[in-house]
């Protein structure tokens, strides 16, 4: 290829970008939706089967009556072909939360068997730690709890270790592969998801199941796998049997014995705790004794306190009448005893400095008299010597008188007036010194002698004596008159004396008086204060007095409640105990009891068909392959068509280049190679494109869409090489090949030949033409492009077959979407038309019914008693299970709406039943043939099918109570009670209220199992929504490409109309009417195979379990044409666009 | 009252990114009405450019067209279709008929387009295919198809008719009798005739001759002697 050539292809790339991108993009749907189906399945079943396989699903499930221990788990481990065995537990619980009551299952964490895959948080490390399902939980749960309600019952209660378990991760598990949880016995009946605990957390005395897992070599759902499994079961079936056997036999020997051990430790905890409760008993008697004394200590307290209270009170009032309180009282007590004091001293000391001036008066009075006396002592003296004196010459006179008058009568004369002297002295003797008196004696003595010798003198001296008495008696009258003055002056001085003597007293008694007053005043204060210091102690006193009080009162009922409790403990205590002693006595007689029932033990062993999820995947992974079949194939037909359409009409349209290429001396080979690297390169990229994308996306998007049923982790991308290379064959075939063929024609003809432009075949007139009338009738503009679409009768073959392909597909997508839409419709509007099914554990009697009915006569509109059982119907030689219905309820064709073809099929009479449509497919059965109905091995019956009933979920024999009878060994049972609600009762307050009723085991809503179905439905809608829209994108570029080759090769012819003077809205109704009568054409042609395809398409997708309605609503027909129709006038508008654009120069150019 | 057809310093640039091309630049020239007109030029001197802009095809960068007192140079793509539709009929150098179509047809399409069109038959007559009517043109030699495609044009009675290398694809003698209908149509029945031609021979049977030489119209005059199209040698 020379580089000119190169240079060509890639213009031709360029210069017709559309069509290329047409001619890849086709093919690229094509192989896209043709591998991208294919691979579905395999890829469902490989992400499925990593799963299994990382996740170590058990093969095996072991349930045995009396459990496992780890012994049996150990020997079941040991038999031949395990891989790992374990023991686990399950148990259901309610957890009430956002106030409602919701039923999880436990399932403890096993090790390599069935393993939970983390989606968040991590694995749990203690018992009290777990991971929850995390299809039902977000992230913020983690760190929170699930708690094991009270209102769940005590058995539930008991096996588990705690009643909180930290949620420490979400998981995904592959026991629950189904976003469906199942059912229980508990609450709604509904299972709301799973929980994983590990073993500590279980309080469990045997393992009630036991998984094995065995090699994982055969594939899947594998007639190998079963076979595998069903020899595999045997063994492991005989291995724990021989370990369940034994365990038996020893555990009811050691069930003897511990019996009465458990007997003998009552007796001995029984007497054990007597002791102990009577030393309690004791201890509250002593208690109550001490309470009661400390009742009369208090009292009596109270009562010396009260007596406290009113001596203070007393002592108040006396201080202070109207005293406020104690305290102001005293204040006032205290001041008024320290004013009193101050009074005392005050009035004291005034006292004192009266007294004191008093004494010094009389001080001064003495010392006044004293000087006095002095002053009167000397005068008296003085006196005294005057009158000595006088009387000296008195008696010297007389003496010398006496002496001379008296000579001797003179002398006794001197001597009696010596005496007289004498006489005198002694008067005065008293008062005078008494050595002065006995000097004055002698003096007198002496004068005697004196006088008695001087006698004569005396009368000598008589005369000078009378001279002397003159002189003396002068002078004594003045002695006289002295001694007056001198009395006077003593008598005034002892006035004085006496004064003086009064004043002393005085004072001697003021003293007196005052320290008198002064110790009685503050003897008198000294007692106030003391009496105020005891009123003081006294509040004191009676406060600490009355607060002790309180405080013993608080320590008595402290006590007192301290007795209580201890009685009540005690109380207690002795309840429990006696409790307990019962419970165990109970227990005891229970165990014997037990022990006495046991009956040998059963083993059963369940495969993974038990598992819901497991089983249903299978059958929803086979729709998707049986879609896969034969309807990618078709799509990829027509994609296969319109591409060599495509590349064929662009070796006409080049046929004058091929001619010039040739002409200028281009090898055959070379001009080949650049148109087949065109078409190949398209399609070459087309596949490469459609074939890994359409492997990702179609798995990926039908994977997602059963992401909302399964919840399978991970996604496993297949590529099938040997698919890649089928789809690049078929792609290069039907894109280089047609090119090639269609080349290898022209290349036939000669360069000349080829430069000129193809001799148009020759014109013909139409077929229509004939038909004058008609073609006559007809505008000018509507010939011209019906004889345009007749002329090239293979271009108009091919792209009505291309259209009506595109139409096909999109009437098949939208008619599997009604067939599948509906069954939930047809199944529970039109023959299943209850609403409630109720289990009742006891076969149903009249009266049970009637009472069921008379309590919800508002809500109901049908009921009607029925067994509903499973069994298994045999034709001639194909088994199927299916559900028996069995009723001897005339009203149960109110229930089920038995019908066939839109006629009703009466219900069956004795010794007949009758099949749904389904059922007699599968067991090759017709109306009149003999069935064998069996329920178990060796119940089984020969009854003869009376008639077919249509039905689409599930397959039901129908048969009366009778003919039931014939079958099971046990007789007619109903014990389902169907319900079905009028318009206005909810069906969910009946199922709520028929829970609680007594002898109703489990109830179901249907609405329920609608809902899951339709789901299930809804996740195959996806499927058909990724067909619909890959044929609405075929369909769409089918036209596309057609409409723009159609352009492309009457570019010139356009241009010329154009300069014709045709308007834009003329030249596209021109060019388009063509395109529109074809589409409708195809239309036309297409709907009928749509219906033809949508028929084969669902006898494809057969499936047990649901039968599919082969119908396709009238909207869907709608539908289909307006979108093609769409389709088409998109194409149109686009061209118009592309119309405008074509340069009216091109008219003038010349022919290529 | 003008000439039939005004050119008033026409201009005609195409750009294309930055590149600016001058077509046509300040043409200037009238033709008027009954005339036998010839634009002769060399391959691109800009006689399409002209062609195109006269018949409606594209429009014009500067000046004024008017044809029969309509200025047609700011009609816009309604009234240049309604302008070709009514006023023009195109004569193409390869005849360009639509060949699922008979010859009738072809004259039929256009005729149709018009409410007082020529019957197709009857200018098929005219134009000597009376015998040829129900032949598609794959059955047609040249001329035939060339006097088809001018029976087409002038069916609808155009005011115009534009004729563009008429006989760029014919032999001589037949190239010479295509001329001889344009011109008898041109003298019978006063049609105004534009032929546009890189061959200067044909400037010899005009009424009136416009040169056009690298985009400039290079002179415009009227023929003094007119030469008969028997006489024409080229």
């Amino acid at each position: 290829m020379t580089k000119a050539l190169r240079k060509n292809t890639r213009r031709s790339i360029s210069g017709s970008l559309g069509r290329y991108i047409a001619i890849l993009l086709i093919i690229m749907l094509g192989v896209a939706f043709l591998t991208g189906l294919r691979d579905t399945r395999p890829i469902m079943s490989a992400t499925e089967t990593a799963y299994i396989k990382n996740t170590k699903l058990y093969d095996l499930r072991l349930i045995s009556t009396i459990g496992f221990d780890a012994d049996d788990v150990a020997a079941v481990q040991k038999a031949d072909g395990v891989v790992a065995a374990a023991g686990s537990v399950n148990a259901d619980f309610i957890w009430q939360h956002d106030s409602k009551e919701r039923v999880y299952r436990a399932h403890m964490l096993t090790d390599n068997i069935n393993e939970p895959v983390l989606t968040a948080g991590r694995m749990p490390e203690n018992g009290s730690e777990c991971l929850i399902d995390s299809s039902r939980f977000s992230e913020d749960m983690i760190g929170q709890t699930i708690e094991i309600s009270d209102s769940n019952d005590e058995d539930t209660k008991k096996s588990f270790k705690y009643s909180t378990y930290t949620v420490v991760g979400l998981a995904d598990s592959p026991l629950y592969i189904h976003t469906l949880r199942g059912t229980t016995s508990l609450g709604d009946g509904t299972l709301q998801g799973f929980v994983l605990i590990p073993e500590d957390g279980f309080d469990f005395e045997y393992y009630t199941e036991l998984y094995v897992t065995c090699t994982d070599e055969f594939p899947l759902y594998s007639d190998d796998y079963d076979d595998y499994i069903d020899t595999f079961s045997d063994t492991v079936e005989a291995a724990a049997t021989a370990s369940v056997n034994a365990r038996f036999d020893r555990l009811t020997s050691d069930g003897k014995a511990e019996i009465s051990d458990a007997e003998n430790e009552l007796n001995d905890k029984k007497a054990e705790a007597e002791t102990e409760l009577d030393d309690a008993k004791a201890q509250l008697d002593d208690a109550k004794e001490t309470i009661t004394s400390g009742e009369a200590k208090l009292f009596d307290a109270k009562k010396q306190l009260d007596d406290a209270k009113a001596q203070l009170d007393a002592g108040a009032e006396q201080i202070q009448p109207d005293f406020t309180s104690w305290e102001s009282a005293l204040q006032s007590g205290f001041d008024a005893y320290y004013s009193g004091k101050q009074q005392l001293e005050d009035a004291l000391a005034e006292s004192q400095a009266q007294i004191d001036a008093g004494y010094a008066q009389l001080q001064e009075n003495e010392k006044l008299y004293t000087e006095k006396y002095a002053e009167f002592t000397s005068g008296k003296e003085q006196y005294e010597a005057g009158l000595t004196a006088a009387k000296d010459a008195r008696t010297q006179i007389d003496a010398a008188r006496a002496d001379l008058n008296e000579k001797k009568a003179q002398l006794t004369a001197g001597f009696a007036a010596l005496d007289e002297a004498q006489a005198q002295l002694d008067a005065v003797k008293d008062t005078l010194d008494p050595a002065e008196a006995e000097a004055q004696q002698t003096a007198l003595d002496m004068q005697r002698a004196a006088l008695n010798q001087n006698q004569t003198q005396l009368d000598d001296a008589e005369a000078v004596l009378n001279e002397q008495d003159a002189a003396l008696t002068a002078q004594e009258a003045q002695l006289t008159e002295t001694g007056e003055q001198l009395d006077e002056a003593e008598t005034a001085l002892s006035q004085m004396r006496t004064l003086l003597d009064v004043g002393q007293n005085d004072y001697t008694d003021g003293i007196a008086q005052l320290e008198y007053q002064r110790k009685t005043q503050t003897a008198k204060l000294d007692e106030a204060y003391a009496s105020l210091i005891t009123f003081q102690n006294g509040i004191k006193e009676y406060n600490e007095g009355l607060a002790s009080y309180n405080d013993g009162v608080k320590e008595l009922a402290d006590g007192k409640a301290e007795y209580e409790d201890g009685l009540k403990d005690y109380e207690d205590g002795k309840k429990e105990f006696d409790e307990q002693i019962s419970d165990a006595k109970q227990k005891i007689a229970d165990a014997k009891q037990e022990l006495a029932d046991l009956k040998k033990p059963e083993l059963y062993v369940l495969t993974r068909d038990t598992n819901a999820g497991y089983v249903s995947f299978e059958s929803d992974s086979t729709i998707v392959e049986k879609l896969s079949g034969v309807f990618p194939i078709f799509f990829f037909l027509i994609a296969a068509l319109v591409c060599s359409t495509t590349m064929t009409r662009m070796i006409d349209d080049e046929r004058t280049q091929i001619g010039t290429l040739r002409a200028l001396g281009y090898s055959r080979g070379s001009i080949l190679a650049k148109y087949l690297l065109y078409s190949g390169s398209a399609a070459a990229l087309g596949c490469v494109i459609g074939y890994f994308a359409g492997g990702y996306v179609f798995p990926f998007v039908i994977w997602t869409a059963y992401g909302m049923l399964y919840r399978i982790p991970g996604f496993v991308l297949l590529y099938d090489p040997v698919l890649f290379v089928i789809a690049l064959a078929a792609s290069l075939l039907c894109s280089a090949g047609t090119t090639y063929l269609a080349l290898r024609i022209e290349m036939q003809n000669m360069p000349a030949n080829l430069i000129r432009p193809k001799t148009p075949a020759a014109g013909k007139r139409i077929f229509l033409e004939r038909i004058t009338p008609l073609w006559k009738r007809l505008k000018f503009l509507h010939k011209v492009s019906l004889r345009n679409i007749f002329r090239f009768k293979k271009r108009m073959i091919m792209m009505i077959l291309g259209i009506a392909g595109c139409t096909a597909l999109v009437l098949t997508g939208f008619g599997i979407h009604d067939s599948v839409a509906n069954i939930a419709n047809f199944q529970f509007d039109d023959i299943q038309k209850y609403d409630v099914s109720a289990q009742f554990s006891d076969t149903l009697i009249e009266d049970k019914i009637n009472e069921v009915e008379s309590d919800h006569k508002s809500e109901l509109d049908a009921a009607t008693a029925v067994q509903m059982t499973s069994g298994d119907v045999t034709g001639d030689s194909i088994t199927k299970s299916a559900y028996i219905v069995a009723s001897d309820d005339p009203a149960i064709t109110d229930i089920f709406d038995l019908h066939i073809d839109g006629e009703t099929v009466p219900y069956p009479d004795k010794g007949e039943v009758l099949l749904t449509e389904k059922l007699a497919e599968l067991t090759d059965i017709k109306t009149g043939d003999t069935v064998t109905v069996s329920v178990s091995d060796t119940e089984k019956a020969e009854l003869k099918v009376a008639g077919l009933v249509e039905n689409y979920v599930q397959n039901y024999l129908y048969m009366t109570g009778e003919t039931y009878a014939m079958v099971a060994d046990k007789g007619y049972e109903p014990k389902t009670l169907l319900l079905r609600v009028n318009d206005s009762a909810d069906e969910y307050a009946l199922s709520a209220a028929l829970s609680k009723t007594d002898g109703v085991s489990s109830v179901s809503v249907v609405t329920d199992t609608r809902n899951m179905i339709d789901q299930m439905m809804q996740s195959l809608n996806y499927v058909v929504a990724l067909v619909l829209i890959s044929a609405g994108a075929l369909a769409f570029i089918v036209l596309f490409n057609l409409g723009n080759i159609n352009l492309t090769e009457r570019v010139r012819e356009i241009a010329t109309i154009k300069v014709l003077g045709f308007h834009s809205g003329e030249t596209g109704a021109y060019v388009f009417r063509e395109n529109i009568i074809l589409s409708m054409m195809g239309i036309v042609v297409g709907l009928p195979l749509g219906v033809l395809l949508h028929t084969f398409v669902l006898m494809q997708i057969r499936v047990d379990m649901v039968s599919f309605k082969a119908v396709i609503a009238p909207v869907s027909f709608l539908l289909t044409v307006v979108m093609v129709v769409l389709f088409t006038v998109i194409t149109d508008l686009v061209m118009r666009k592309k119309i405008t654009k074509i340069d009216m120069a091109e008219s003038l150019k010349s022919i290529e | 009252m003008g000439a039939f057809v005004e050119f008033e310093n026409v201009s005609k640039i195409y750009k294309t990114g930055d590149v600016e091309v001058h077509a046509l630049t300040d043409a200037s020239f009238e033709i008027q009405k009954g005339e036998f007109c010839v634009i002769v030029g060399e391959s691109g001197a800009g006689k399409t450019t002209l062609l195109n802009i006269l018949g409606g095809m594209d429009t014009l960068s500067k000046g004024t067209v008017r044809m029969d007192g309509r200025d047609i140079s700011h009609f816009n793509r309604t009234q240049l279709e309604n302008y070709r539709r009514y006023d023009i009929g195109f004569v193409f150098q390869f005849y360009n008929l639509i060949p699922n179509l008979t010859a009738l047809e072809n004259v039929e399409i256009a005729a149709q387009l018009c409410t007082d069109a020529i019957p197709a038959e009857d200018v098929l007559r005219a134009v000597g295919l009376h015998d040829r009517m129900q032949n598609f043109p794959a059955q047609l030699s040249g001329g035939e198809q060339q006097r088809v495609s001018i029976a087409r044009a002038l069916a609808k009675k155009p005011k115009l008719l534009l004729c563009d290398e008429p006989t760029g694809a014919l032999d001589y003698e037949t190239g010479k009798s295509i001329l001889k209908l344009l011109q008898d149509t041109c003298r019978r029945d006063g049609m105004t005739v534009v032929i546009i031609t890189h061959n200067a021979a044909l400037a010899a049977m005009a009424d009136r001759i416009i040169r056009v030489k690298s985009g400039h119209i290079y002179s415009v005059r009227m023929n003094e002697h007119i030469t008969p199209v028997e006489q024409l040698e080229w």
